[in-house]
């Protein structure tokens, strides 16, 4: 299991169908916090997700992320 | 009668620089056509090129997403046009697409922006591109376009979205490279 297949692992296992777009790996917590679009929304448009890199979910940080995968 | 004294060394030979003191008079001293076989273009007029400019960016980190709904991508690049008509060919190539966590029908699509007012649709790449286990074969982007709508002279940004219809979509995987090309050419 490559870096991308632990944290997308990791992240399902925390909040199961979150939906994010990551850019990148993620390895530190400076990759966690600015390699990764959060959804928050719908535009207008209904098609274009409205995102932000600051982390709206509670159950998610990234020492829960990399706890999780340094166990895969 | 008077008579005009006429230099042999004028009538041939090599001409020196001496004797080309001054200018000469290009606007209509010149005639004839320079052929290629002398190192001309062998035309009898001049056409000004059509290419006036090309930037270019490479890619090669992984993308994924779980986003049902069109996400940026760090796949981008922007041209400043020197005419609102020019044309702007775009060219993006390349990636390795995965998925995880079960089947994903992943959508590329290119998003546009001028003078920096905020991304919008421009044109789907592809759509619902399935990836599931059992042989699925890594598929790449392969789209180009000729965006003739933008008319401005603002700098234009390209980006790509993307999105997936369930679990994780993988664009690009394991280093492989994307690249985008812009090339304004001349109305």
């Amino acid at each position: 299991m490559n870096n991308i297949e632990k944290f997308w692992t990791a992240l399902f296992i925390l909040k199961d169908k979150v939906e994010c777009t990551v850019n990148g790996d993620i390895l530190t917590e400076d990759d966690f916090n600015n390699n990764i679009l959060w959804k928050t929304g719908i535009e207008a448009n209904g098609k274009t997700a409205i995102v932000t890199k600051t982390n709206p979910h509670s159950e998610i940080t990234w020492t829960k992320l990399k706890t999780e995968m340094d166990k895969l | 009668m008077a008579l005009t004294v006429v230099k042999t060394s004028a009538l041939s030979g090599t001409i020196t620089n001496a004797q080309l003191a001054g200018s000469i008079d290009l606007t209509s001293k010149v005639t004839g056509t320079l052929p290629t076989g002398n190192g001309g273009t062998g035309a009898t007029s001049f056409s000004p090129g059509k290419v006036l400019q090309v930037q270019s960016n490479t890619f090669t980190a992984g993308i994924s997403t779980s986003d049902t709904s069109y996400a940026a991508t760090a796949v981008f690049d922007q041209i400043t046009p020197s005419a609102t008509d020019s044309k702007i060919l775009i060219w993006i190539d390349g990636g390795r697409a995965s998925y995880g966590s079960g089947t994903a029908e992943g959508s590329s699509s290119l998003y546009r922006q001028i003078g920096g007012g905020g991304f919008s649709a421009l044109r789907n790449m592809h759509l619902d591109q399935v990836n599931e286990s059992g042989g699925y074969g890594k598929p790449s982007l392969a789209f180009n376009y000729i965006d003739t709508s933008h008319n401005t002279t603002s700098a234009i940004d390209y980006k790509v979205y993307i999105k997936t219809n369930a679990n994780t979509y993988h664009l690009n995987t394991a280093t492989s490279q994307i690249g985008i090309i812009l090339m304004e050419m001349a109305a």
